[in-house]
């Protein structure tokens, strides 16, 4: 009897296990191996961040900051770590590298979320960004429905032990409707070759900043 | 016709309370205490003496606690006052309020 | 340095020291006017402006950042410049939480507060950015004490505005830090070390040395531009050498407390893999604590999320037994790295707190509370390790899942283990701190600018705090006498006792108009009534219907004779003018009490001292608002 009770009670919780399969899930919270490829699955800290293994964009997954005030896209090859990522509440701060194997050139994105930012003020903001750059840039402005965005170009040639072509986009994004602001410094370091991808990785990076989109305190993320 | 008189006292006019009076005057007087109080404090830290007895300090800080205590003796005192000012007033009026009074009248034959 | 106005060091400690007074615009200009005429003898050169982050448009009033900007400019006197006096962290408190952010360098919001505030309060003081030099056209002075030190110095090496910076008791920079914090140094370092282009957490590797040195290198044409001021005894300067931190700019060092003999000597004592396992705690310490809750200084601790195992319950052994299966081993795996420096720190507590015992920091009983509360800590730590290792092993003999009873076993571990990871919690946050009040009271008082000043004081002037008192030049003893509370006696007093007059005039005012003068129209009121009812006798009287005289009773009143004293105010005790001369005369006994202050003040002083018009001066400004 209690045997035949057993197992009606192991079958139970079985056939309950079985009933939750299928539902999406946190890459964070799934097997590995039904996970797909990229160092930002692979490692285990960068995945934590991923919200699910569905594309938002050909190799990009969405990905939502740790205090959720912010998301936007995270490529495949992404990959951060520890030390370069503090959540508060109001700052976060986090640098990721984007590098595909076997190539030349790799990506160092940095963001810096402050939650003390409002809006206006964007001249500051701008200067802020040249005196920190150390790059004359000149902003193009693109309006959203809750944010504007000012994205500049920059491009530089290194010389030193290796020569190295450094360009990418600097850019600062103001919330609308309040207090909130991003720092972003999208940095593509390339050893040669570069100018047969320059134009496609500038186009990436630049659609990329795109993706950056402010949290809203009111809207329901969902479980 | 008969003519009586009776003598009789009564209430011609409310108890009067002066309670809201005397919180109004109250609170007078605590805030002239904390005044004191602050007054007082500003006088603190002027010096500092290497050797404790220091003549000059000590006798200022005699002046100070004469002053001191001789303020807020008087504040102290005046609750005192209040209370009986407002007590009195409150007596007096009611007494003043209630009649003694000699009443002479006449008994009307009821009308048949 | 090209400043003009606070030229002198015990003027920018006292104005930095300023800060955390939390005044009004108002008072706060008011401060620095006294501040600069009791050390200078002299009214400001300059006019003054202020704005705070109070009055920040640019940053929102819950910023980190809190700061005032304080601008100087007399054409006359050839003065324009602007200060930045940015707030440290005074409390102890919040110097724990210093030591641990910036050993771990993880946050730099401040630095771009500040950056913002600081291009709000030029364009308030109407000063124009020049983009081609990159600057403001005005000196910009940076003043900050403790966290606010690092703010503007960081800010100062990655925006460059600042002309100077000025640092008491500061937290220093981090080169950790300004790699995140400055793209410019980032790639300085990656010239230096490739690997950081892929692999930016190999940073943690490198030789520290080698990284502060290149760190002095890149920013060495700002290093003339800072000076710092510290106390030996401040638990700050102790650890200003920690890995990850280095010092630019000129230093000055002074002995401050001579009962302690500073954090850095005791430190010189131990062992150097043992102060960086105590950073990484530190580091993970931090970690723990940006989230929250005691909960996260656990996983922080452990390294591992225990949120899985927290939450677990048994009917997930059937849905989540795989990733069950991976957290057992992935903690299994990760524990014992985690654990070990907090077993260096446990299997050397010992020694450290007799370092700290002998040092005069601890007291016996102080050393046996905090021994016990390590061990107890250690032991949860141990019962965790042991019960997920069991675990582990279980499911290590089992690969094709476990049979019923295994689980409960399993899970009678499991419940272990969640009891643990609770106590564990509990003893973290019960850490006994409010036991070392003395000595952290002491170490926090090193850490303020208060005691800095006070090793300042000469045998003419003295620092209390940050307040001075200067040396008597007449009389047989010495008597040290302050200034600022002299005209403060003289210039508030007065205020203050011009005030207590006005209450006592409300007094009296109520006094007239709600007891003398409604007992005089009580009175009136009554002697009214009576004409009235004696004139009047046979009116319908309610009061007289208890006494056979209502309606009902057909009399017929012919004559009423009210027997009634009504008393005269005179006949009362209701007049208090006695009292309110009483009063009075104590607002006079203040003047008296002011009067003979400062007549004494003025006795111990030569006439050359020009003690009279110094007191007016500082009377002025109180009354004069």
């Amino acid at each position: 009897m209690k045997k035949t009770v057993i197992t009606i009670c192991v079958l139970v919780l079985f056939i309950l296990g079985g009933c939750q399969m299928g539902k999406s899930q946190k890459p964070s919270e799934m097997d590995p191996k039904d996970l797909p490829e990229g160092r930002a699955f692979e490692d285990e800290f960068t995945r934590s961040f991923i919200q699910s293994t569905e594309e938002v964009s050909p190799g990009y997954y969405p990905f939502l900051a740790k205090n959720g005030k912010w998301k936007s896209a995270f490529p495949k090859e992404g990959l951060t770590n520890d030390l370069d990522y503090t959540s508060k509440d109001n700052f976060e701060s986090f640098i990721f590298t984007d590098a595909k194997k076997g190539e030349d050139s790799s990506a160092t994105v940095n963001v810096s979320y402050y939650s003390s930012f409002n809006p206006g003020h964007i001249e500051s903001k701008k200067r802020s960004l040249r005196s920190k750059t150390g790059y004359d840039l000149d902003f193009e402005e693109i309006s959203e429905d809750n944010a504007t965005y000012y994205i500049a170009h920059f491009e530089d040639e290194l010389e030193g032990k290796e020569n190295r072509s450094l360009y990418g986009y600097a850019a600062y994004i103001q919330k609308e409707k309040d207090a909130g602001g991003i720092n972003v410094i999208y940095t593509i370091s390339c050893k040669n070759h570069c100018e047969d991808k320059k134009e496609a990785e500038l186009k990436e990076a630049f659609d990329w900043i795109k993706t950056i989109k402010f949290v809203d305190d009111s809207k329901d993320d969902g479980e | 016709m008969d003519s009586k008189t009776i003598r009789i006292t009564e209430r011609v006019f409310d108890l009067e309370d002066y309670s809201d009076v005397k919180r109004s005057l109250e609170r007078i007087r605590e805030d002239l205490i904390e005044r004191e109080h602050d007054f007082i404090k500003n006088f603190h830290n002027l010096m500092i003496d290497e050797n404790q007895k220091g003549k000059v300090i000590d006798h200022l800080g005699e002046s100070t606690l004469e002053v001191a205590s001789q303020n807020l003796n008087l504040l102290l005192d005046l609750e005192e006052c209040i209370e009986e000012v407002i007590a009195e007033l409150t007596e007096e009026v009611n007494n003043m309020n209630r009649f003694t009074m000699s009443i002479t009248y006449t008994e009307d034959k009821p009308t048949p | 340095m090209s400043e003009k106005v606070f030229s002198a060091r015990e003027l920018r400690l006292r104005i930095t020291d300023l800060e955390y007074k939390d005044l009004s615009p108002e008072a706060y200009k008011q401060e620095v006017e006294r501040i600069y005429f009791e050390e200078t003898g002299e009214a400001l050169p300059a006019e003054m402006e202020v704005f705070t982050t109070k009055q920040s448009d640019a940053i929102s009033q819950d910023s980190e950042y809190k700061g005032t900007a304080i601008r100087f400019h007399s054409e006359e006197n050839e003065i324009d410049e602007v200060y930045i006096v940015s707030e440290g962290t005074q409390g102890l408190n919040d110097w724990l939480y210093n030591v641990e952010a910036l050993v771990a360098g993880r946050s730099f919001v401040q630095v771009e507060e500040a950056d913002n505030f600081m291009d709000e309060a030029l364009d308030h003081f109407q000063y124009e950015y020049d983009s081609n030099k990159g600057s403001y056209d005005v000196p910009i002075i940076g003043l900050g004490h403790s966290q606010a030190h690092n703010t503007n110095a960081t800010a100062y090496l990655v925006h460059d505005k600042f002309t100077n910076v000025y640092g008491v008791n500061g937290a220093q920079l981090n080169y950790y830090q300004l790699f995140r914090a400055d793209p410019q140094f980032e790639q300085y370092l990656k010239e230096k070390y490739p690997i950081l282009e892929t692999d930016r957490d190999k940073i943690i590797d490198l030789n520290t040395d080698e990284l502060k040195q290149h760190a002095i290198n890149f920013y060495k044409d700002k290093a003339q531009n800072i000076e710092q001021d510290f106390s030996k005894q401040d638990p700050l300067y102790g650890v200003k050498d920690f890995r990850g931190l280095f010092s630019l700019g000129k230093e000055t060092v002074h002995e401050t407390n001579a009962n302690y003999p500073g954090i850095s000597d005791m430190f010189g004592k131990i062992d150097d893999d043992y102060l960086q396992q105590l950073q990484k705690i530190a580091v993970i310490y931090t970690k723990g604590s940006e989230k929250g809750d005691k909960m996260h200084v656990v996983d922080e601790l452990l390294g591992v999320d225990t949120k899985f195992f927290r939450d677990f319950k048994l009917h997930h052994y059937a849905t989540k037994n795989f990733q069950l299966l991976q957290n057992v081993r992935a903690l299994d795996a990760a524990l014992p790295e985690a654990l070990e420096p907090i077993y260096q720190i446990t299997d050397n507590k010992e020694s450290i707190l007799s370092e700290l015992q002998d040092a005069g920091y601890i007291s016996t009983e102080q050393k046996a509370t905090l021994m016990d509360s390590f061990e107890n800590i250690e032991k949860e730590i141990q019962a965790i390790e042991s019960l997920v290792n069991d675990m582990k092993v279980a499911r290590d003999q089992n690969h094709e899942g476990m049979i019923l009873t295994e689980v409960i076993v399993d899970a009678h571990s499991f419940y272990k283990l969640q009891g643990a990871l609770e106590s564990l919690a509990e003893e973290l946050e019960d850490f006994p701190a409010e036991e070392f009040e003395a000595l952290l009271d002491s170490l926090g008082k090193s850490h303020g600018i208060g005691e800095l000043m006070e090793s300042l004081s000469n045998d003419k002037r003295k620092y209390v705090g940050t307040e001075l008192y200067i040396k008597n030049t007449k009389g047989s003893k010495d008597i040290w006498i302050s200034l600022s509370v002299t005209g403060r006696i003289c210039g508030l007093g007065k205020l203050k006792l011009l005030a207590k007059e006005e209450k006592i005039e409300k007094f009296k005012n109520k006094l007239e108009s709600k007891v003398y003068e409604v007992f005089e129209e009580q009175r009136t009121r009554a002697n009214t009534a009576v004409d009235y009812m004696e004139a009047n006798p046979n009116l319908d009287r309610e009061f007289l219907y208890p006494h056979g005289f209502s309606p009902s009773f057909n009399r017929t009143i012919t004559r009423i004779n009210v027997h009634e004293e009504i008393p005269r105010f005179k006949d009362t005790s209701l007049d208090m003018t006695e009292h309110i001369h009483k009063l009075n005369a104590s607002v006079e006994k203040g003047h008296s009490l002011i009067q003979q202050y400062r007549e004494t003040v003025e006795s111990l002083f030569k006439e050359e001292d020009n003690i009279a018009e110094q007191i007016d001066f500082m009377e002025g400004m109180y009354i004069n608002g």
